[in-house]
């Protein structure tokens, strides 16, 4: 069977969502769920998914999401990241009021829960991300049950992170949770988002969540995705950016969890001054596949791009990193660097990684590469010399290459919290749990 | 480790193979060659595609894309243009059904 026979097979558990809302929203759903019809779930001689299988997912068989807010009490708060201010929770995808907190919000910032705010969404949604980009985000466009608005007026400061907790729940029937972001920042707004996936160590669901980003002049968003979730989850993600004038974007992207994860990222810069930031960690343990695809449009000179991603594979894990950059004819003066390092602690872990570099403009500054090794030993011979048994000294070299990325995130409850669960999922016979 | 229930040994012919699926999304491929079974894991280690579709020779399935072959028995791969070995998982035979092992043999 190919992939294509799977699609009326998912477009029948998606149907009861498919008319749900207003004309508007339910015509641009009958435009997705034709797409996906056309399209389908990515198949491995796509380029974008030649080293990501979904076949598995696919043939695997899910239901929509009841609300299991109630039953949520304990593993909410043991998830929790402990950020004050403003918080929405979304149980297995739909928002749970009981958890959340909205109070704090200044003056010109909306946020509010999408199910029931879809109509204040309406210029927002798809207009960043392209029905088209995969099967899964027009899935995604034609089935969304909830997720977040987050729209900042102009010259809105929100000083307090936003933070979003998704949590996953064990079901005797795996859940499809389709939740839907859309972040709008007028001129000169500023805010900073957490976007959290946790869950039961049990939990088997399929994550397809999708985020559109629009950053007008000078905006700012600083945007952080922590994926925890069980490593019988399924996990797919897209993040969708555009940019204009001296915005600014930078991305934090954690990837820990999840039996298959992927996250494309896609940002487009197009004015002067615009600037991207993408920062990731992926660490992968048992049979863990974990993908993170990027692509950054140079579309205007004098942009900016700065990538560094890391990635740590014990097992037999797999990783793939595939982090395009184009840079467009009239895009001159732009700098754009990148660079993917990943540390492979076990024979049988792999990693397959693809810096690209596509340049059309002559007058540029650029850079990529890649490495992939093992740990040093000259530096574990320094620090076994000094008394260190070779499990904490492997453990230690591990954490540090892992904090070059972990010690750019700003937010100290978030930093503390992938520090501690990067140190706890070390291979056992060097877990630095207790140290950090 | 946890075995999993294939078919009939009879129900798989010689020089036929079955597919199944481990709870880890590892598709393996399991044939019957000269009377014995074996299994191995359904990816050729070149283009990471299916072996399925492949026919099998002297103990070894030929990926039905180009031509790059892996021994049945050791996953030993045995000709281009795959490079990399692939892995091999227990199999045994309980009561006449071939059950398979979730865990690759080391």
């Amino acid at each position: 069977m190919s992939l294509m026979d799977y699609t009326d097979q998912w477009l029948s558990v998606v149907q009861p969502q498919i008319s749900q809302g207003s004309s508007w929203l339910a015509d641009l759903r009958q435009g997705a769920v034709e797409q996906f019809a056309t399209q389908g779930l990515p198949h491995a001689r796509l380029e974008n998914w030649k080293y990501t299988d979904v076949k598995a997912l696919a043939k695997r068989e899910f239901v929509l999401p009841k609300n299991a807010a109630t039953q949520a009490d304990a593993l909410v708060a043991e998830t929790s990241l402990a950020l004050d201010g403003i918080r929405l929770v979304f149980v297995n995808g739909l928002f749970s009021a009981a958890h959340s907190q909205l109070d704090a919000l200044p003056k010109g910032a909306n946020v509010l829960p999408l199910a029931d705010n879809a109509n204040v969404a309406k210029t927002l949604l798809g207009q960043v991300a392209a029905a088209n980009f995969s099967g899964f985000t027009a899935l995604n466009l034609a089935a969304w049950q909830d997720g977040v608005v987050i729209d900042l007026a102009a010259n809105t400061v929100v000083e307090m992170p936003i933070y979003l907790q998704f949590v996953s729940t064990e079901h005797t029937d795996a859940c499809l949770i389709q939740p839907r972001i859309l972040i709008k920042a007028g001129v000169y707004a500023q805010a900073t988002v957490v976007e959290h996936f946790a869950g039961a160590e049990e939990a088997a669901n399929f994550t397809n969540v999708v985020t559109e980003v629009d950053l007008a002049d000078g905006a700012q968003i600083t945007h952080y995705k922590l994926q925890q979730e069980s490593v019988h989850q399924y996990h797919i993600a897209s993040l969708h950016v555009q940019q204009q004038r001296d915005s600014r974007f930078t991305s934090h992207n954690i990837c820990l969890g999840g039996k298959l994860a992927r996250q494309d990222i896609q940002v487009e810069l197009n004015a002067e001054g615009a600037e991207v930031n993408l920062n990731g960690l992926y660490l992968g343990n048992g049979r863990q596949h974990l993908d993170n695809h990027t692509l950054v449009n140079h579309n205007a000179p004098h942009t900016n791009s700065n990538e560094d991603y890391k990635g740590i594979l014990n097992d037999r894990s797999r990783g793939v990193f595939n982090g395009r950059v184009v840079v467009h004819k009239n895009a001159q003066k732009i700098e754009a660097h990148q660079s993917n390092g990943n540390l492979l602690l076990s024979d049988k872990a792999e990693i397959d990684t693809k810096p690209e570099l596509e340049i059309y403009a002559d007058d540029v500054k650029c850079s990529h590469g890649s490495t992939t090794g093992q740990l040093d030993e000259n530096a574990l011979f320094a620090l076994r010399s000094r008394g260190l048994d070779e499990a904490m000294a492997r453990g230690l070299l591990t954490l540090a290459f892992a904090n070059e990325v972990i010690d750019r995130i700003e937010i100290p409850a978030v930093h503390d919290r992938i520090e501690l669960a990067v140190a706890g999922r070390l291979p056992e016979k060097f877990n630095l749990k207790g140290l950090v | 480790m946890a075995w999993i229930k294939v078919d009939a040994a009879a129900a798989i012919a010689e020089g036929e193979y079955q597919l199944v699926t481990t709870e880890d999304d590892v598709e393996l491929l399991i044939a019957n060659v000269d009377g014995e079974f074996h299994a191995i894991e359904n990816m050729c280690s070149h283009d990471r595609g299916s072996l399925e579709g492949g026919c099998i020779e002297d103990g070894e399935i030929v990926c039905p894309r180009h031509g790059a072959r892996f021994c049945l028995r050791t996953g030993e791969v045995t000709a281009p243009p795959a490079y990399e070995d692939v892995d091999v998982y227990p199999v045994r035979i309980v009561d006449g059904v071939v059950e398979v092992s979730d865990e690759p043999a080391d």
